[in-house]
């Protein structure tokens, strides 16, 4: 080798050197840090938001095909964030946009990273990893409040279903789940009648019952009445609807599509 | 003095022809939807399909062909050639066959599996999504199909040396074995992956799998693949490029040196792919980050080489002054249109390895990872000098082997600085949106850039425009070398059939020593290889669990 080959070959080496410098500055003086073990924590399945202590919140996510639940958390300016990562399903990605919370979402496994929010605003929250047919509209929003906000619940309640009923609109499973379980046959999506009630513009409608109650259909008389049919019966109909053998996943699946079909 | 020319038998015309074109017409799909899928994600095409073909249907096509079936097919005809020319030796012809016949198979098998729409799981195939059985069969037996030419050459070699103690073992020999020796290291945990997981588990035979594992054994095969693309490509540079230059290569011993760092360093980095994962320590994920900043030397130091090839060819050539030598060499030279090819290469290769640095280091690439900075990444490294390298060598041997002249030889030498156009402004808009969290594989015409959804996005408007103004650039340059490509094969045959690899002579011609031997640095590597990976696999078994049952891409509702 001569002089000028050696020079680049210190040159390289010296280059690498002080990048691993730079490395070894930002993770340990400025902290940040990337995803380590969790030797403590099981896979969940139902997302939550909790206030551990004062301005220190524990968020579990989980990323399913093809949300995320909670699809909207709302937190106080300031606040530390302990966030916990895990899929119902496939992999799924996960980053905050314009944070440092970027993650994959692995089943059979839980990821965590830790941020201070400083800056109020909304913060979507994006799928980067293929997940099925639905990944590009996997939809959260992390949004910093003001420091001392007051929650408003039912509020947010409405702009998490606008949130989760982004992916299904175009969901190609759920026609085929439809269809394979028979509710097709006397559910229509159209607004034509049948013998079970249209799914068309069935969300948010006031229904009278069979006993002369009335009921608004929201969330929770969907699942009852997909678990069990003939507990709420619409006047009108007949109490003819099986119970099925369906999963929790598949129920979400029906429920945010009965959503989505205005 | 013209190289010196073999001719070969019409068992191994036929055989190398079809190694080479059949790839080269799959290509043109990949292609086509390469240019889709920048129009989807820019949100000119706003549909979930087009023509047919759904957007990661095309995606899983793109990633597979591209990426694993042309590559290989290529590296495989490519040895065969310089085995046959530099050791003077034709590896037997009937395991040549067999290797071919298997790849073969494979490929329709994938294809199809693809094509029909029965494995939109993308070219990474990350279980729980579950693809039909022989997608995961096909891509086992392109694998095993190319160990068998491998393993076919092994004799030849170790015959050469026998034959000719003392002698320095060719240059292009040296580059295709390490080749294919960093192949054996990345595949044998794909094959792990795919023979005793995947397959087992598409089939229904078993319900759990482990998804940290399987993620774990794919990156294992998935860096080091990267060094398969990339030595065939760095073989010619160091073989040719400076013979091409006008001149020799600056340092033999320089460029083995490359290759047996390569040897060591390929394989023990796959984990830089997964600094976002869970269950796996920060201990191992920095031990990584280390071993792949180290396997950037080989490459900074072939950029040396080759700029001191390429000045003493010019400074032969007249050459004089600090930059102004650079003049002097064949930039538009249609007799050695092969330099544009390896030049544009070359100059992607620079921003390729910059923006690997960043990929590698370990809390930087959380910025990066999974954005669409990474695929405008390795359209500079796997699109740039191994795209441009293999593109031309294939038109360069098939043209040689049919004794034909390249048609349309004014069109031709453009091509590679049309490419190299495409490909800068198609990176640039890609990392600039990856640099504002704009996410990889992701059909964002449907969503991010659309400025009715809720999900909008209005800066990843022009990132993903100047993707797409890169992108038909890009596919611009390949209607260009297809149409030169056919052209050339209608052609009457005009010249001697065979082939006639230009070949470099050393500046420093210093005896190679260590660097000529493989066994330290296989020992080497595979030491490394323990160190880096078992400890990690023990964590992953302990940190993490088995799901059970799989999915398919179009439906949440699990197959048990």
């Amino acid at each position: 080798m001569d002089r000028f080959e050696k020079w680049a070959l210190y040159l390289s080496g010296g280059l690498m050197v002080g990048f691993t410098i730079a490395l070894v500055f930002s993770f340990w003086i400025l902290d940040i840090r990337i995803p380590s073990c969790l030797w403590d924590k099981e896979p969940f399945t139902v997302g939550s938001v909790e206030e551990k202590r004062p301005g220190e919140y524990e968020i579990h996510y989980v990323a399913k095909m093809w949300s995320f639940d909670p699809p909207l958390v709302e937190v106080p300016m300031g606040s530390v964030l302990h966030i916990y990562l895990a899929s119902l399903d496939v992999n799924h990605g996960f980053q905050i946009l314009n944070t440092n919370v970027n993650l994959m979402a692995v089943p059979g496994v839980v990821n965590y990273a830790k941020i201070r929010v400083t800056d109020v605003g909304d913060y979507p929250v994006v799928c980067h990893e293929y997940c099925g047919a639905g990944h590009e509209k996997m939809a959260g929003i992390l949004r910093v409040r003001p420091a001392g906000f007051q929650y408003a619940d039912t509020l947010r309640k409405a702009e998490s279903a606008k949130l989760t009923t982004v992916a299904v609109a175009v969901d190609p499973a759920v026609k085929q789940l439809l269809a394979s379980k028979g509710c097709v046959a006397c559910h229509s999506d159209n607004g034509s009648s049948g013998v079970g009630p249209t799914f068309k513009g069935l969300f948010g409608r006031k229904e009278t019952l069979a006993d002369g109650s009335s009921v608004e259909v929201d969330d929770a008389y969907l699942r009852e009445s997909i678990r069990n049919p003939n507990a709420k019966l619409v006047k009108g109909f007949q109490p003819v609807m099986p119970p099925l053998p369906l999963t929790e996943a598949e129920v979400d699946l029906i429920v945010n599509y009965i959503k989505a079909n205005k | 003095m013209a190289p010196r020319q073999i001719t070969l038998s019409t068992s191994w015309k036929r055989l190398l022809q079809l190694e080479l074109l059949f790839p080269a017409a799959l290509l043109t799909l990949g292609i086509y939807h390469g240019l889709l899928q920048t129009l989807y994600r820019a949100g000119l095409i706003r549909s979930t399909s087009f023509l047919g073909l759904e957007y990661y249907q095309g995606l899983t096509l793109h990633g597979v062909v591209n990426a694993i079936v042309f590559t290989t097919f290529f590296s495989v005809a490519f040895g065969n050639v310089l085995v046959l020319y530099y050791l003077e030796r034709s590896p037997n012809s009937r395991v040549a066959w067999a290797s071919l016949v298997m790849m073969l198979i494979g490929t329709l098998a994938a294809s199809w599996a693809i094509l029909s729409g029965r494995a939109s799981v993308l070219y990474t195939f990350y279980p729980p999504l579950r693809a039909h059985p022989s997608f995961y069969i096909g891509a086992a037996m392109i694998v095993v199909g190319s160990w068998l030419s491998f393993f076919n050459w092994i004799p030849c070699y170790l015959n050469w040396r026998k034959a000719n103690p003392g002698k320095k073992t060719p240059m292009g020999i040296v580059g295709i074995l390490t080749a294919f020796i960093v192949w054996f290291f990345a595949t044998v945990p794909l094959a792990v992956e795919v023979l005793f997981m995947l397959i087992p588990w598409s089939m229904g035979w078993v319900s759990g799998i482990n998804v940290t594992i399987a993620r774990t054994l794919f990156w294992f095969f998935g860096h080091p693949l990267v060094y398969f693309w990339l030595i065939p490509a760095y073989t010619m540079f160091y073989v040719m490029l400076p013979q091409l230059s006008g001149g020799k290569l600056y340092s033999d011993r320089a460029g083995r040196l490359t290759f047996m760092l390569f040897v060591i360093f390929s394989a023990p980095v796959g984990l830089h792919h997964q600094f976002s994962d869970p269950g796996i320590g920060v201990g191992w994920k920095w031990l990584h980050s280390l071993v792949t900043f180290g396997v950037a030397i080989p490459s900074f130091l072939t950029a040396f080489t080759l700029a001191a090839s390429m000045e003493h060819g010019a400074r032969e050539s007249g050459g004089r002054g600090y930059f102004q030598w650079w003049g002097k060499l064949p930039f538009f030279s249609s007799d050695r249109w092969l330099f544009g090819y390896f030049f544009c290469g070359l100059v992607l290769f620079l921003f390729g390895g910059i923006t690997g640095i960043i990929n590698a280091s370990v809390n930087m690439n959380t910025l990066v990872h999974n954005t669409a900075w990474i695929p405008g990444h390795f359209h500079t490294t796997l699109g740039g000098p191994t795209y441009l390298a293999f593109i031309a060598m294939t038109l360069f041997l098939v043209a040689g082997i049919q004794g034909k002249t390249i048609a349309f030889p004014r069109l031709n030498v453009w091509v590679p600085y049309l490419w190299l156009g495409g490909v800068m402004l198609f990176s640039i808009g890609l990392s600039m949106g990856g640099l504002r969290g704009e996410p990889r594989r992701t059909n964002m015409g449907l969503s991010y850039v659309d400025p009715s959804s809720p999900l909008f996005q209005p800066s990843w408007k022009w990132t993903t425009l100047m993707g797409a103004g890169g992108g038909t650039i890009m596919f611009l340059s390949m209607v260009a070398f297809f149409t030169v490509l056919v052209a050339t094969l209608l052609k009457k045959s005009s010249t001697a059939p065979g082939i006639a690899l230009p070949t470099s002579e050393s500046y420093h011609d210093e005896p190679a020593g260590l660097f000529d031997r493989f066994r330290p640095w296989i020992l080497i590597a595979l030491l490394l290889l323990a160190i880096t990976y078992i400890p990690p696999f023990i964590q992953i078994f302990q940190s993490t669990s088995s799901v059970s049952g799989g999915f398919y891409p179009s439906s949440p509702v699990v197959i048990p």
